[in-house]
């Protein structure tokens, strides 16, 4: 039982726990986590992706070997604060004030002088200069056979600070778990001016109710000037809760709104390709003049007709419409986003008469024909339609727990570093002729720099009462 | 003008770095004091780039990788100014300057302009995060030379009869005393970073942590700098093994900041 409890409360495990944490962290930034199984098999092969699938290595921070290391950690940490504690309570208890043999023999930074004047004369030159160099608190205390004694010390408290950051990493863990357990999050799409009060969970993509309703009122978005780099995008959301309306407020990224617990976030836009509008135009090859140029409106799936110059008549079906155009591998249109960013679409024109044929029409390249046959060039002027907000929902009860640690460990590991526990005791003896003086000094932390200082106070004591 | 600025501040930088090799082969007090002199310059020259470029940007001008690693050497040479007015280690910028003017003379190679901000960029916690993240590459970066300073020295004094180099490099109490100050700075800047990072994060992507590459970079980087800590506070490793961690650590750093950026894809697509 000793054996386990000094196990679990060793620094060495600490310090193995670390190290293996960093490393098997590695592993989850080489390896991209949580993707399609059938790209891991393109990327791996089979035996590979076998292999790794049963270490856990495509979600490696959620593997059975990765919560074990982080509750091991817990369990370390937990067991040196528990053997800390019962040590340092009974130092604290045990703390002499006055300089005994006993203390002199424990602290190695001790100095001895023996001086030619008197306890009483050297009393107040010692006091002032362990009062300008120490400060902290002085406990003076007149001694029996003549002797006298002084005890200072400095940040009394910093023993505690150990605690403090150590607990706030269990306060930070605690939440994660909480987050993990408790929280759910989730995005839903709103087209402007619609409603909804259902979201889909990211993981698992079920479907999941808010518990009210959230109203798209408007959607706005501002690009850099001359590109396609949004520099904002915010939208204008009402909640109604059981009809009625609660709030009203303009998000935007890095500006959430919270409501009952959920908070929603500004994560993306789009366009709505199936219920916008389309503007063709429509003219002649080689023709001079923009009279015979035509537009029509067109939905995305619908279809208009119109009669060329040479009095036949021809029909334009819309087939498809991407709003951000590009060809796969293997050389298949798709649409990256749902934001329009490259705008195509693919018509069907049927020329009574002939045989119909297809084509992409690109508002980014109208010189662009694929088809020279048709004695008509079709251009896609535009595309009006709503947008839509893409908005992220969560509920996350953990993360006050989360920030609770995340300051305490702020806090904590600037003071854990920075105050150290420092103490000085002197004794003055009476001696004849004069009197001796004993210093003894100890820091918990920072011991070069308090050795410097124990340093600096000897030669002070020597200058000013040898002279 | 902070293109100027900036390029003056480069010359300082060379000229200093020139100044302090020379001293370290002269071992002429004067040279360490020319070098000394020369980087102060440096640093006002710079610190007026950074806030020219501020002013014309209308933010915190750490976006992109010329950008970064001009924050990073200024950071470097503010945490090296303020350990050679405690502690007076000339010889510390024998290696400082030049590291800092090598990942300087690189940012001439990559583009100045100013980048516009992308929504998620927009936001309180950047200045914050980016300063302290800094700072503590700064700090990591001065530890790396102090290391190696230390293990050169000791080299020295394992030799019968000590070189020249003997001389001119600080006692090895001296660099790990710097040692332990720098990483004492540098560990609470880099928690400072991680968990600024995090509240953005929650504040922008509605999640505090969701072990993006350069996330969990930093977080592998605080691993073993606190594992460092405790070698070295609880198991009393000192000297030799402190320093070759601290170039151990070092390295992780860089990848955190460059690597991750160069060869990993992620949320931070800037250094």
């Amino acid at each position: 039982m000793k054996r386990i409890i000094k196990f679990f409360s060793s620094i060495k495990l600490a310090i193995i726990l670390l190290i293996s944490l960093a490393f098997t962290s590695i592993i989850g930034t080489v390896i991209a986590q949580k993707q399609n199984p059938v790209l891991y098999v393109q990327h791996y092969g089979e035996g590979l992706y076998k292999l790794f699938r049963s270490m856990g290595f495509f979600d490696v921070y959620h593997s059975w070997w990765f919560i074990l290391l982080l509750i091991l950690l817990s369990i370390n940490i937990l067991f040196c604060a528990l053997r800390r504690l019962l040590r340092d309570l009974r130092h604290l208890r045990l703390s002499p004030t006055r300089l005994d043999d006993e203390t002199a023999r424990k602290f190695n930074l001790s100095h001895s002088m023996m001086l030619d004047k008197a306890v009483s004369e050297c009393k107040d030159k010692v006091l002032s200069i362990i009062k300008k160099d120490m400060g902290g608190t002085i406990k003076q205390e007149q001694g029996e056979e003549g002797g006298f004694f002084f005890f200072s010390e400095k940040n009394r408290h910093s023993w505690t600070f150990f605690y403090l950051t150590h607990l706030s990493i269990l306060i930070i863990l605690l939440g994660g778990i909480l987050s993990a357990v408790l929280g759910i999050k989730g995005y839903m799409q709103i087209l402007e001016g619609e409603k909804t009060d259902k979201f889909y969970e990211y993981a698992s993509q079920n479907e999941y109710s808010l518990g009210f309703t959230v109203r798209c009122d408007k959607f706005e978005i501002e690009y850099y000037p001359n590109t396609m780099r949004p520099k904002d995008y915010k939208s204008t959301l009402s909640i109604l809760d059981q009809g009625r309306e609660i709030l009203k407020k303009i998000i935007e990224v890095n500006k959430p709104l919270h409501y009952r617990g959920m908070t929603i976030y500004q994560s993306s836009y789009g366009e709505d390709t199936s219920s916008g509008n389309l503007v063709l135009q429509v003219k002649p090859m080689n023709a001079e003049s923009t009279e015979l140029f035509q537009e029509f409106n067109v939905a995305a799936g619908g279809s208009f007709e119109f009669t060329g110059a040479d009095g036949i008549k021809r029909q334009v079906k819309v087939l498809r419409f991407l709003p951000d155009f590009a060809m796969d591998g293997q050389g298949k249109a798709f649409s990256k986003s749902n934001q329009l960013k490259n705008p195509a679409v693919q018509i069907m024109v049927t020329k009574e008469g002939d045989t119909p044929f297809a084509l992409w029409c690109f508002q980014a390249y109208p010189d662009f024909h694929m088809i020279k046959k048709g004695e008509y060039i079709y251009t896609l002027k535009g595309y009006k339609g709503r947008m839509y907000t893409g908005l992220q929902v969560g509920k996350d009860p953990g993360i006050w727990v989360v920030w609770l640690g995340c300051i305490l460990l702020m806090i904590g590991v600037v003071l854990v570093l920075y105050s150290s526990h420092q103490r000085i005791w002197i004794r003055l003896t009476p001696e004849k002729p004069g009197c001796g003086l004993q210093i003894v000094g100890h820091a918990d932390k920072n011991k070069i720099g308090f050795e410097n200082k124990f340093k600096y106070i000897c030669q002070e004591l020597t200058d000013s009462l040898k002279q | 003008m902070n293109i100027l600025c900036f390029k003056l501040a480069l010359a300082a930088y060379l000229a200093a770095t020139v100044f302090y090799l020379i001293f370290l082969v002269s071992m002429k007090k004067g040279m360490a004091r020319m070098g000394q002199a020369f980087t102060i310059a440096g640093f006002v020259l710079h610190t007026a780039a950074i806030l020219t470029r501020y002013a014309e940007a209308g933010h915190l001008p750490v976006i992109s990788l010329y950008e970064s690693l001009s924050f990073f050497a200024w950071a470097t040479i503010l945490v090296f100014l303020i350990c050679d007015y405690r502690s007076h280690i000339p010889s510390l910028g024998s290696f400082v300057l030049p590291l800092t003017s090598i990942s300087l003379i690189y940012t001439l190679a990559l583009p100045s302009h100013i980048e516009p901000l992308n929504p998620a960029l927009q936001s309180a916690w950047r200045g914050i995060h980016t300063i302290s993240a800094f700072l503590g590459y700064g700090a990591f970066a001065v530890a790396f030379c102090a290391a190696i300073i230390y293990l050169l020295q000791e080299r020295q004094l394992k030799r019968k009869k000590p070189g020249a180099l003997y001389y001119r490099l600080p006692s090895l109490e001296t660099l790990d005393f710097l040692s332990h100050k720098v990483l004492a700075f540098g560990f609470p800047c880099l928690t400072i970073a991680i968990i600024t990072g995090s509240m953005w994060a929650s504040s922008a992507w509605g999640s505090y942590w969701s072990w993006d590459p350069k996330e969990t970079w930093s977080l592998i980087t605080w691993f073993v700098y606190a594992a460092m800590i405790h070698t070295r506070v609880a198991a009393g490793w000192r000297g030799k093994k402190a320093s070759y961690l601290a170039i151990i650590g070092f390295l992780f750093v860089m990848f955190t900041f460059l690597g991750v950026s160069l060869l990993l894809k992620g949320l931070h697509t800037y250094g």
